[in-house]
């Protein structure tokens, strides 16, 4: 029996197309090629938009973690942010929130990628 | 898969080689600027109205983004145009992420012409740390108007007629088809001036590092004028070409400093808040008021950023 796979479903039966013999091997490949692309289409997507929620996820928790600081608004804070990773990964070990709110930023880059 | 590899390793050396060896530190101190909670919340509610206002004729919100960090609120160039590369990237992977699965965004075409954008945006990046910033609101607001000019001519047409694909097109398999629910059917299109198309794309990555926007407007002139896709195949794929060549060069302004958490946060969430808004919107409204809108908008910004590189603003 032919078998053809739908987007996002197991393989299932398709008793019409044994009924036609003359049906070469292209046409019967090409829904499996359409349901590969389609779940390629579907997983890029969902990718894009796991990076976003997790990076905003992150941001939010940094930028709560800010406003428990007493001197959070000072000019100076703009100027003194890590600028490589071991700057982040350092000020993520002391939990500094723009370490937090730096690696959102960074995540949104990977999500990307 | 090849096209695919190779944007990929071009945005790895990016992020992780050229950005390490950029040097830190390199501008003037901005501690005699002022700073308070109404900063990140007006930043936050001024990015919502650009990211709605980008997102919908599909470029993102970035290009306001640095007008309204440094005219309104006065910030150095340098930290608006690394806050909107943040912003570009969280942009297009929201919009970008309905387009894909809605299967208006052609892929194939996106990463194969990112080979180019993305060099382009590496090429620009390095360029940006060697111009004055007055140099650069001029470059910004003039690059701004050329890139408005193309749309007053696209308010009427609905579909491009009697493209045929070109070589490379055939060779890449570039054509494909989207569902248009306006029209009602599925449209199948076809792809040309691929090599031309190619070349625009360099120029628009090279804009996009140089001036940290998602150079949005180039490419979609490259994919809609140039290479004759419909212009919702055009504006879609552009969204999700934006967000990658933004990240080639995201690597080399974090390594600068020109990324501060302060200011890139709040404008980051307050852009993905109004793009998710605009996408919403944008079905229904038409594409001619659209277009007037944002004319209106581009304009505007052009000519104040103009104006302030001349120090007349």
């Amino acid at each position: 029996m032919l078998k053809k796979q739908e987007p996002g479903h197991e393989l299932v039966s398709l008793p019409e197309l044994e009924s036609h013999s003359s049906l070469d091997t292209e046409q019967v490949v090409q829904p499996s090629l359409a349901a590969k692309k389609e779940f390629t289409t579907n997983l890029i997507g969902w990718i894009l938009q796991g990076g976003v929620v997790l990076s905003s996820i992150v941001i939010l928790i940094g930028l709560f973690m800010m406003s428990l600081q007493p001197d959070k608004f000072a000019p100076q804070k703009l100027e003194s942010f890590p600028q490589t990773f071991s700057q982040v990964w350092i000020g993520l070990l002391t939990l500094r929130p723009q370490a937090v709110i730096t690696l959102g930023l960074l995540l949104s880059v990977i999500g990307v990628l | 898969m090849t096209i695919t590899t190779l944007v990929l390793l071009l945005l790895l050396f990016s992020i992780f080689y050229v950005g390490a060896v950029v040097v830190v530190g390199q501008h003037q101190s901005f501690q005699h600027g002022k700073y308070s909670w109404i900063y990140p919340a007006l930043i936050f509610l001024g990015s919502i109205a650009a990211g709605l206002l980008g997102s919908l004729v599909g470029l993102g919100g970035g290009v306001l983004i640095v007008p309204l960090l440094t005219l309104v609120f006065g910030f150095p160039i340098y930290f608006a145009i690394g806050a909107s590369i943040i912003s570009v990237i969280a942009t297009s992977s929201g919009a970008a992420a309905a387009y894909v699965r809605d299967h208006m965004t052609n892929l194939r075409v996106g990463m194969f012409l990112e080979l180019s954008t993305t060099t382009g945006a590496l090429c620009g990046a390095f360029l940006a740390g060697l111009l004055a910033q007055n140099i650069l609101s001029i470059i910004f607001g003039i690059i701004l108007l050329i890139s408005a000019a193309p749309l007053v001519f696209k308010i009427g047409e609905e579909l491009p007629q009697g493209v045929k694909n070109d070589r490379w097109a055939n060779w890449f398999h570039l054509n494909g088809s989207y569902p248009d629910h306006h029209l009602h059917r599925e449209v199948s299109y076809q792809v040309t001036r691929t090599p031309l198309g190619l070349a625009m794309m360099y120029l628009a990555g090279l804009i996009s590092g140089l001036l940290g926007i998602g150079s949005g407007t180039f490419k979609v002139i490259a994919l809609d004028e140039i290479m004759r896709l419909p212009l919702k195949v055009s504006t879609t794929t552009s969204n999700f070409m934006i967000g990658v060549t933004a990240a080639a060069s995201a690597g080399i302004y974090f390594s600068r400093g020109d990324i501060p958490p302060l200011i890139a946060a709040p404008v980051a969430l307050g852009i993905l808040i109004g793009a998710l808004i605009g996408a919403r919107l944008l079905a229904r409204l038409s594409n001619k008021v659209l277009r007037i809108i944002f004319l209106a908008v581009i304009a505007v910004a052009a000519i104040e950023m103009v104006l302030h590189g001349f120090g007349i603003a």
